[in-house]
């Protein structure tokens, strides 16, 4: 329990490293841009994909590396998000507000299973 | 110790090189021909219809909060047209953009680059389980995406192909886990992606998993369990899809049914091959229509190597450059144009056995192999072929900020239902761009417009298209199974046929008209807007480039004729 509490405290280290990194990537390739411009939309792309992506890869694979858990969590956020979003809309909760809730959902849901999971 | 730490520097180094290439990838994939801005005041790198047939459908669904139908100004000004295209690309570009503070046209194509890139680094962990230095060896094969006739997907808009293909790469990645207790989950959840994104990636994922696990039948390695897991995985991804595919089912399905069809070239696309074996290029070719033959050789060397390391191993990794490699040439087995949209991906399919290859070569020369010998390589041969392409310049786009200025106007104070009338403009027969003026617009057809200038005529019915995306035959929906057409209800005159110049709320002139061969005088349009002024219009928005006239009357005589 202890290692696993160590190895959690590591990566959100490392996320939060990756912030910064993923930050500093977009800056150099896009120097003109203003930094408050661009430390948002990396903002987005955590909250919208990155962390409800990363925290589902914790459930289901316990052994990957975090970089290696990064890219593949946010590729799978898009799609975590995207989809429940299309339906969200026709069922009359616009995109606009599926951008606060579904992120939420999935940070309460996955961490309390996560939890409840440990526990047992 | 020392063992530890050496450890250590080779994973820092490797950290260190994903980030140089993930630099040098958007760099020269967007980063360039966006000027290195992300904001901009108009669509940059938009170069064909079908990159603003995506931006404006993103856009309507922002402006919608949802994708019940399509928008009115996009389905030929029809409101009941049932929202068709797969939505994945549409709402995370869309959710993106929107909580960035993004226009939707740099959001939706930002997010498309990132996440192809994403892609690449995916497949870089993939081949890492076979082997670590072929996997950074294999990293420069795939900035050919963004080198070659590929970069078309981006600019040409074939996005959802893009991200399709980049999902499919998340499922290949999952399949080599799914020896996970709920490793089927990520397979699923991968392949709902794939069928919501761009459902025909979907068969080329079942077609390699059918190769695939056909090959290990053969090999008498078949794992009943692996089998299960795919299994398991498919259905997660119907019960997630399960809503669209009914939609798909009744729309694409309908009006684009699979038709046998073989055809070696990409007809009015430029498509992406193997190889010219005539062309002897090293880091680039001229055409940019394939792998230069330096690049084509080490690949041919993985191919063998990858063929005989799989017969032995059974690794999914071999295989999916084998499998990859072979799909891509489907085209000649019925799948035409489709298979085409599979070669973009091919610089990242393909990386695979380049990065075998290179790195079997290499090792014939160099017994001790370590990180530092392949990372240097492989960023060599990446400069190698920067410092030899040619990326697109800096802004390059169809639009410019004259016409878009143009068409904001119109979608800002137009009334919502008035009907537009765009005269000729040398960029208004990419006609997806008009969508951005978000009302029911019509296009004045081009071969009649050019035959009644070369008779000097001015009339007032023209050939006129009624633009927008008929692709599916504008379906809408009557029960949860049944579906109508308005494409087969209407007859084809009322999309294409002879229409009252006089009739509409809107004209648009462009005020000079050039790149046409068979325009003997760029002053047409300015006569018929000066008949126009004469008669009581009114210009209500110009610029330098644009001019648009309001009809008081529509109806009645425009041009006194």
């Amino acid at each position: 329990m202890e290692r696993k509490i160590k190895g959690i405290k590591k990566d959100i280290l490392y996320f939060i490293l990756s912030f910064i990194i993923f930050s500093i990537i977009l800056e150099i390739v896009f120097y003109k841009e203003s930094l408050i411009s661009i430390i948002r939309t990396v903002l987005s792309l955590y909250w919208l994909f990155a962390i409800p992506g990363i925290l589902l890869s914790y459930l289901i694979f316990d052994k990957l590396e975090f970089v290696e858990r990064f890219v593949i969590g946010t590729l799978l956020g898009a799609i975590l998000t995207g989809i429940p979003a299309y339906y969200l809309g026709l069922l009359g909760i616009p995109i606009q507000r599926s951008i606060f809730i579904l992120p939420a959902v999935y940070i309460i849901i996955f961490l309390g299973l996560m939890f409840f999971l440990e526990k047992k | 110790m020392v063992e530890i730490i050496k450890l250590e520097i080779n994973r820092i180094l490797e950290i260190l090189f994903l980030i140089i290439i993930s630099i040098i990838l958007l760099w020269a994939g967007l980063g360039n021909v966006w000027n290195h801005k992300i904001s901009h005041d108009y669509p940059v790198g938009y170069l064909a219809s079908d990159a603003f047939q995506h931006q404006t459908r993103a856009e309507s669904i922002k402006d919608a909060g949802n994708y019940r139908n399509e928008a009115f100004y996009i389905a030929k000004g029809f409101r009941d047209v049932i929202g068709y295209y797969p939505p994945v690309l549409y709402h995370a570009g869309d959710m993106f953009s929107i909580l960035s503070g993004l226009e939707i046209y740099d959001g939706v194509f930002l997010f498309l680059f990132l996440f192809t890139i994403l892609g690449m680094l995916i497949m870089y962990f993939i081949i890492k389980t076979f082997n670590k230095n072929a996997a950074i060896l294999a990293m420069p094969l795939t900035i050919f995406i963004f080198a070659t006739n590929t970069s078309i997907a981006f600019t040409w808009g074939h996005w959802p192909a893009v991200l399709g293909n980049v999902f499919l790469i998340g499922a290949l990645w999952s399949l080599a886990k799914l020896d996970s207790r709920w490793g089927f989950v990520f397979f699923g959840i991968f392949t709902a992606g794939v069928m919501m994104t761009h459902t025909s990636e979907t068969v080329f994922l079942f077609l390699f998993l059918f190769l695939y696990l056909m090959a290990k039948l053969l090999l008498k390695n078949f794992n009943l369990k692996e089998l299960i897991e795919i299994g398991k995985g498919t259905v997660l991804a119907l019960v997630i899809s399960f809503y669209y595919l009914i939609i798909f089912r009744f729309t694409w399905m309908v009006a684009q049914p699979y038709s046998f069809s073989v055809s070696p070239t990409w007809v009015a696309n430029p498509g992406f091959y193997l190889a010219k074996l005539w062309n002897f290029e090293l880091f680039n070719t001229v055409s940019g229509d394939h792998f230069p033959l330096l690049f084509l050789i080490f690949i041919l060397i993985g191919l063998v190597i990858a063929i005989l390391s799989f017969i032995k191993t059974r690794s999914i990794v071999p295989a999916i450059g084998i499998g990859m490699l072979i799909l891509g040439f489907t085209n000649y087995i019925g799948f035409d144009w489709r298979a085409f949209q599979l070669r973009f991906f091919w610089p990242v399919y393909l990386s695979v056995l380049f990065g075998i290859g290179l790195y079997y070569l290499i090792k014939l020369v160099v017994k001790k192999f370590n990180i530092l010998i392949s990372l240097s390589i492989s960023l060599l041969i990446l400069i190698l072929i920067v410092l030899n392409s040619n990326f697109l310049p800096a802004n390059t786009s169809m639009m410019d900020p004259y016409h878009w200025d143009a068409l904001m106007w119109l979608s800002k104070n137009s009334e919502e239902n008035a009907k537009l009338y765009f005269l000729y403009g040398d960029i208004y027969f990419q006609d997806a761009l008009l969508r951005n003026s978000k009302r029911e617009h019509y296009l004045v057809g081009r071969d009649d417009y050019i035959n009644a200038l070369n008779n000097n005529t001015i009339k007032r019915y023209y050939m006129t298209k009624l633009p927008g995306d008929g692709g599916t035959m504008l379906p809408y929906r009557k029960g949860f199974l049944s579906f109508g057409y308005f494409a087969k209800d209407y007859n084809s005159d009322y999309f294409f046929g002879p229409r009252d110049l006089c009739s509409f709320n809107y004209y648009i002139f462009d005020k000079y008209v050039s790149s046409n061969k068979e325009l003997v005088s760029n002053q047409y349009n300015l006569e018929i807007r000066e008949k126009m002024l004469n008669l009581g219009m009114q210009e209500v928005h110009s610029n330098q480039f644009v001019s648009i006239l309001k009809n008081p009357k529509p109806g009645e005589d425009c041009i006194g004729a």
